[in-house]
């Protein structure tokens, strides 16, 4: 496998290709690039024909049941699973299921299957890798940490991930791929004992305990670590954050020179019932940012008359940055709706170009399993269309300012909905979404 | 529903029966009280009553159940009251499968003895499961995941229509009883047949004995 960078700057956003995969050697993936979460195999929700995912991501919790089936299977698990035409990155913990956090020690890590807890050795991990055969994978690490584990926790983190990573790197000898774990702020400690040569990339992990909880972090926060994380890691090297962050959070890590991500939040967004409808093409980013101006005009206008008349002035920039802006622009399907409009005008999904909103509440209301499917298909879409825009503004020198806009078009949003009424910005909203949106602030 | 082929609507006598506790009957029809918050759903099924309803006979054709379970002559006296009032088409409710269907039976797929299976569930069924999927990973997914319930479906509508289809073409060939009676033998290999099969059948003249 191959990763080479085609755009580079320093501590800044990256446009790299992964080619040369084992599995599909005549295959290029440009990077920044979202791997397509799997359970069980299976996107979520989907059988194969309904959507064409990039590179799969499956966690190992699943199979670790199932090895000798593996074993006599012996070609691999995109075949297993039927996705032969799609290259996989194996994890060990599941991204989208919150983790069962102080099982590891300092022989194993554990993870849970449907007959319960299993210990993975670095020898049983090795035997599932052996059988999986993916394109790439995390080393064994534990990274059961957060943003509130104790200094003692950190420590014996990175100390068992440094033994397995050892052990491994001694059994795979005829493995080609694998990859190292950083933690955050210990990173440039850490960085500098791994054996970075015999590494492909790295992995940012133990910064959340998977599920939904990178939903709330801060993103300001996440910049620091990730930077601290990447001080002495080479620029050469591919770098993953898989979880299901924000997308202020993706955002910031991709200025950061994060290459990796993956679709969890898709899946959170689905298990929650709601439906992705923030900006994530430069049109509907550039109409909300018309709007934005509009707004931040208007209120200077009502400050300048309140300065005549003395009364107090309402800033609406500073109020938005006070807080910690994890805003998601969602639409919550479960609101009783009888639209005859898709959820989003401006998608071209499948869900989007064939169902109204009104059918995909009933199919909620009535516990219909396609209710999720066609939520996953407008999920995941919206999810691959904003990590394309991304990537053209990278190639195009704009993703600074695509950010910027973003941020600031979100904290707006922000504070108006902490302060005015919420029919003002679905008011707005509606003009280019034409449905009711729900703007929850998340702290 | 963005669905162009025909839809059929069930009249809920199913339910009538399996649900017998959580309904009250009245001559107005069936209240059922949802056995989740125990809120109140009627469901109204007298026929005369949907035929007036049924305004739209153009578009939608009322299909009333044949009612009278096995015993042949209440069935015939369904049926008589039924065509003398005319109705285009005619339904036989009652019927539920679950598992995987194949010839010969259905598989539950969860078994131990498809761990090592690396076949399709039917190696002659052209379904979209069947040509991509095979026992041994469906057995790792069914209970767990809902894309398992998507593929068992597609596979066993699919079975479905392939029976009545070969239904359909032994009726015209006029080997509808050799059909019977090769199916019912492939589906109880040990000859083991259940009563209400027999009984079915024999009313009809076709001893599968």
């Amino acid at each position: 496998m191959k990763f080479s960078l085609k755009v580079i700057s320093e501590n800044g956003p990256r446009l790299g290709t992964l080619c040369n995969l084992k599995s599909h050697p005549g295959r290029v993936f440009e990077t920044p690039i979202s791997l397509t979460l799997t359970q069980g195999g299976s996107i979520p929700h989907l059988t194969k024909d309904v959507y064409y995912s990039s590179v799969g991501e499956e966690s190992i919790f699943h199979f670790a049941d199932n090895l000798d089936v593996l074993q006599a299977y012996r070609k691999g698990i995109s075949n297993f699973v039927s996705l032969p035409t799609h290259p996989v990155c194996v994890v060990i913990q599941d991204p989208g299921t919150e983790l069962r956090s102080g099982y590891n020690d300092s022989s194993s890590i554990s993870t849970w299957t449907d007959s319960g807890r299993i210990k993975l050795t670095p020898k049983k991990y090795i035997d599932l890798i052996d059988s999986m055969l993916p394109d790439w994978y995390e080393a064994l690490n534990d990274s059961d940490t957060n943003f509130c584990a104790s200094k003692k926790r950190i420590e014996k983190s990175l100390n068992n991930s440094l033994k397995f990573l050892k052990q491994s790197l001694r059994m795979l000898v005829y493995l080609l791929h694998f990859w190292a774990v950083t933690t955050h702020w210990i990173g440039s400690r850490w960085s500098k004992t791994i054996e970075m040569e015999k590494v492909d990339g790295y992995c940012l992990l133990g910064l959340h305990g998977n599920g939904a909880t990178p939903q709330n972090l801060d993103a300001e926060h996440i910049r620091k670590c990730v930077l601290a994380s990447l001080e002495n890691i080479p620029a050469d090297k591919m770098r993953q954050a898989q979880g299901a962050y924000s997308i202020q959070s993706i955002l910031e890590m991709i200025q950061c020179g994060v290459d990796i991500f993956d679709s969890s939040s898709a899946f959170i967004a689905t298990e929650n019932k709601r439906a992705f409808s923030f900006p994530n093409t430069f049109e509907s980013l550039g109409k909300l940012r018309k709007w934005k101006d509009r707004k931040v005009q208007r209120h200077r206008e009502i400050n300048d008359e309140n300065q005549q008349s003395k009364k107090q002035k309402i800033d609406l920039q500073d109020r938005g940055r006070s807080h910690s802006c994890n805003m998601k622009l969602e639409i919550d399907v479960t609101d009783k709706s009888d639209s005859k409009e898709p959820l989003m005008v401006s998608c071209k999904c499948y869900t989007c170009s064939t169902f109204t909103r009104a059918y995909i509440h009933h199919l909620f209301a009535s516990n219909e399993m396609l209710g999720q499917v066609l939520l996953m298909i407008h999920n995941l879409n919206h999810w691959e269309a904003f990590f394309k825009t991304v990537r053209e503004a990278i190639k195009n020198g704009q993703f600074d300012a695509f950010k910027e806009t973003f941020d600031s078009v979100i904290i707006i949003l922000f504070t108006i909905a902490s302060t005015e009424s919420a029919s003002t910005i679905f008011g707005f909203l509606s003009f280019f979404y034409d449905v009711t949106i729900k703007c929850r602030s998340v702290h | 529903m963005k669905w162009k082929r025909a839809l059929l609507t069930d009249s809920g006598g199913f339910q009538m029966v399996s649900l017998l506790k959580l309904a009250k009957i009245t001559e107005e029809g069936v209240k059922f009280e949802s056995p989740y918050d125990g809120s109140e759903c009627i469901t109204t099924r007298w026929l005369d009553r949907c035929i007036k309803a049924n305004q739209n006979s153009e578009k939608q054709n009322l299909f009333p159940i044949v009612q009278g379970g096995l015993y042949p002559d209440l069935r015939k006296r369904s049926l008589e009251q039924l065509i003398q009032r005319d109705a285009p088409g005619y339904a036989i409710g009652g019927l539920r499968f679950g598992c995987a269907l194949v010839d010969g039976g259905q598989i539950s797929l969860k078994r131990q003895e498809f761990k090592f299976d690396f076949g399709p569930i039917d190696e002659s069924c052209t379904c979209f499961t069947c040509k991509n999927y095979t026992r041994a990973y469906l057995r790792t997914i069914v209970t767990k995941e809902t894309v398992a319930c998507h593929l068992l479906s597609i596979h066993n509508i699919t079975y479905i229509l392939k029976i009545m289809e070969q239904i359909r073409n032994s009726i015209k060939e006029g080997t509808f009883v050799k059909f019977v009676k090769d199916f019912m033998k492939s589906y109880y290999k040990d000859e083991a047949y259940p009563e209400w099969v027999v009984d079915a059948l024999s009313s009809r003249e076709t001893n599968s004995g």
